[in-house]
């Protein structure tokens, strides 16, 4: 019999070989900020602003320089409430509600009125900062039954300067089979092209599984569809969009179902879609990061203006799968270049109960990135928005916790 | 659906630095060391907390946690070509502490919920099952972390007391202990 220490390095060898690379997580560090910063900050803005006024004197004659205004958040945000005890016409009611963002007030509701309860709303913010478009089902479109088809519309709904409501304009119809769900909307930065994630053929009666992808161009009407076939037994649904490098990049979740008959779906990653690149095959877009990249389940993402970096809700349970302990709600910043650490930006850690456990998918969401990629509108336990230069977060109404809440601003 | 508040137990907002923003130099280049020396041993130092613990998972979530540690403290380390060290350290505490709670679980188990098996490490769990690898694993904590930067990582007595903070006399007798009783826990040859 060889030595024990050789046995020992062996077996430790054997047990060492269970872990192969590609099986671990990136790298996830919450970058530290320093306590000075806060007194360096306005030393360094004083010396700066002197600097300013000394440069524009010496080189411009007495006249100011342009004001550089700090970049701050979306004037008004936009969420939704489900009213239980209003009707119209027998149909369900949801509130649109427009709230101010540095104070939380709101400043006007739209009532919405759908067939379904809760109503199956999406919304995005417009660049303009004074409007919205609200995508839900029609109830009784033109021309159709509603009992086999309906349509989901967009409607965009415009702000006044201190938040009021205008009036619902309906965009082109665009047709939606009922048995599809729109997964989210995004606008582009310029304002002209709405991009639609959505799971059409949910129902086994209508033909085979398929997410797609499609961009409407709201000038012209035009659409373009990217569609994801389904392969070797598994359908692939795509998550909300978002867009990046301008009106060209849109990056959303890809799922994968275990088969064609059953609905639990795999997270596999982050994929972003080159929409000046030929082809209608979603499928050929590229993953960016893989579900790996990050602890715990990736529940909805958002990819800065810029493309540098995916923002990334996640939850998870700890112990996992022990139905005790913890739920850990996180938004972490991942690079979308392969290299680099995983930012955790905001973490929150809940007791772990059936409510807490049930509702943390929907309740770990980023729902919307002002224009400059600073700012973020998300839903962490808690409603809210994060600085994500500082890592701070500010909750909004409802402050209510493990409430689920959509919203853009 | 809602909960009480107090089921939050905190909502930590972490400062953080964004690349091109307001980074600092000094946090800049912690992430880049931290990041470089993450790619350089994350895989060995989860294999030597797999060594401990028993399962991947909780292997990444302690290798994962040393590496937090690592960078928040980059700045105050005494000598930062030691940092490897440290993080070993700190997967070493990690799975202590994570032994440790399973023990109380353990304890309480007729007085709380079963946690469920470890779902897709079970296989792995099992291949890494034998008498010899359940004896170390059973071994009292000091000889367990001794016999294991020893013979798994082949590190040196020296190496090994500074990295767990014992003198090399003590290395040197937990190291022979352990050893002793693996070789008994080992079925006898007829």
């Amino acid at each position: 019999m060889p030595p024990i220490e050789d046995l020992l390095s062996d077996e430790f060898k054997r047990v060492a070989d269970t872990v192969q690379p590609g099986q671990l997580r990136p790298l996830q560090v919450p970058v530290p900020g320093r306590r000075w910063h806060r007194y360096l900050l306005p030393v360094a803005t004083a010396a700066a602003v002197i600097a300013v006024a000394v440069a524009a004197v010496l080189v411009a004659g007495p006249k100011p320089g342009p004001a550089s205004a700090p970049a701050a958040i979306p004037r008004y945000y936009l969420t939704f409430t489900y009213v239980t005890d209003q009707h119209v016409q027998g149909m369900s009611v949801t509130e649109a509600v427009i709230g101010d963002s540095a104070t939380g007030r709101i400043t006007g509701t739209v009532k919405i009125v759908t067939h379904d309860f809760p109503a199956p709303v999406t919304v995005a913010a417009a660049p303009d900062d004074r409007s919205f478009i609200i995508g839900t089902y029609e109830p009784d479109p033109k021309g159709t039954q509603a009992t086999d088809y309906q349509e989901y519309r967009f409607l965009r709904l415009p702000i006044s300067a201190d938040g009021k409501p205008g009036h619902l304009t309906e965009l082109p119809a665009y047709p939606v089979p009922m048995y599809a769900f729109v997964e989210g909307i995004a606008l582009s930065p310029d304002g002209t092209l709405l991009a639609v994630s959505s799971m059409y053929s949910l129902g086994r009666q209508n033909g085979l599984p398929a997410g797609k992808v499609e961009v409407i161009n709201l000038v012209t009407g035009k659409v373009r569809i990217w569609t994801a076939a389904t392969q070797q037994g598994h359908y692939y649904e795509p998550g909300p969009p978002s867009w990046a490098d301008g009106d060209r990049m849109i990056a959303f979740t890809w799922q994968r179902s275990e088969s064609l008959t059953n609905d639990n779906m795999t997270m596999e990653g982050v994929r972003l879609l080159d929409t000046d690149a030929p082809g209608d095959n979603l499928a050929d877009s590229r993953m960016i990061f893989s579900r790996m990249a990050v602890r715990g389940t990736i529940q909805s993402v958002l990819i800065t203006p810029d493309g540098r970096d995916v923002l990334v809700a996640t939850s998870r349970d700890v112990p996992s799968g022990g139905n005790r302990g913890t739920v850990i709600a996180q938004i972490a910043e991942v690079p979308t270049a392969a290299s680099g650490p995983v930012r955790i930006v905001h973490t929150v850690t809940a007791r772990y109960t059936a409510n807490t456990k049930g509702y943390l998918n929907e309740t770990s969401q980023v729902l919307s990135l002002d224009p400059t990629g600073r700012y973020a509108l998300v839903n962490c336990i808690q409603f809210g928005w994060l600085d994500l230069d500082l890592g701070r977060f500010t909750p909004l109404p409802p402050y209510s916790f493990l409430s689920a809440v959509w919203g853009a601003w | 659906m809602e909960i009480n508040s107090a089921d939050v137990i905190r909502s930590p907002g972490t400062p953080l630095d964004r690349r091109g923003r307001s980074a600092t130099s000094g946090a800049a280049d912690s992430a880049r060391s931290v990041t470089e020396l993450f790619t350089e041993h994350h895989l060995a130092l989860v294999r030597l907390a797999v060594l401990m613990v028993g399962d991947r998972a909780t292997a990444e979530d302690v290798v994962q946690d040393a590496f937090e540690q690592l960078h928040r403290r980059w700045r105050t380390l005494r000598q930062q070509s030691s940092a490897l060290d440290y993080a070993r350290s700190a997967v070493l505490n990690g799975c202590r502490s994570v032994l440790r709670r399973r023990l109380v679980a353990r304890r309480n188990e007729g007085r709380i919920a079963r946690p469920a098996p470890y779902g897709t490490d079970a296989t792995v769990a099992f291949e890494q099952r034998t008498v010899l690898i359940d004896a170390f694993r059973s071994l009292p904590r000091r000889q367990r972390e001794v016999v294991a930067l020893r013979y798994y990582l082949d590190m040196s007595v020296a190496d090994t007391a500074a990295t767990l903070r014992i003198s090399e006399g003590a290395v040197r007798s937990n190291a022979s202990r352990g050893l002793d009783a693996l070789a008994r826990a080992l079925p006898k040859e007829p």
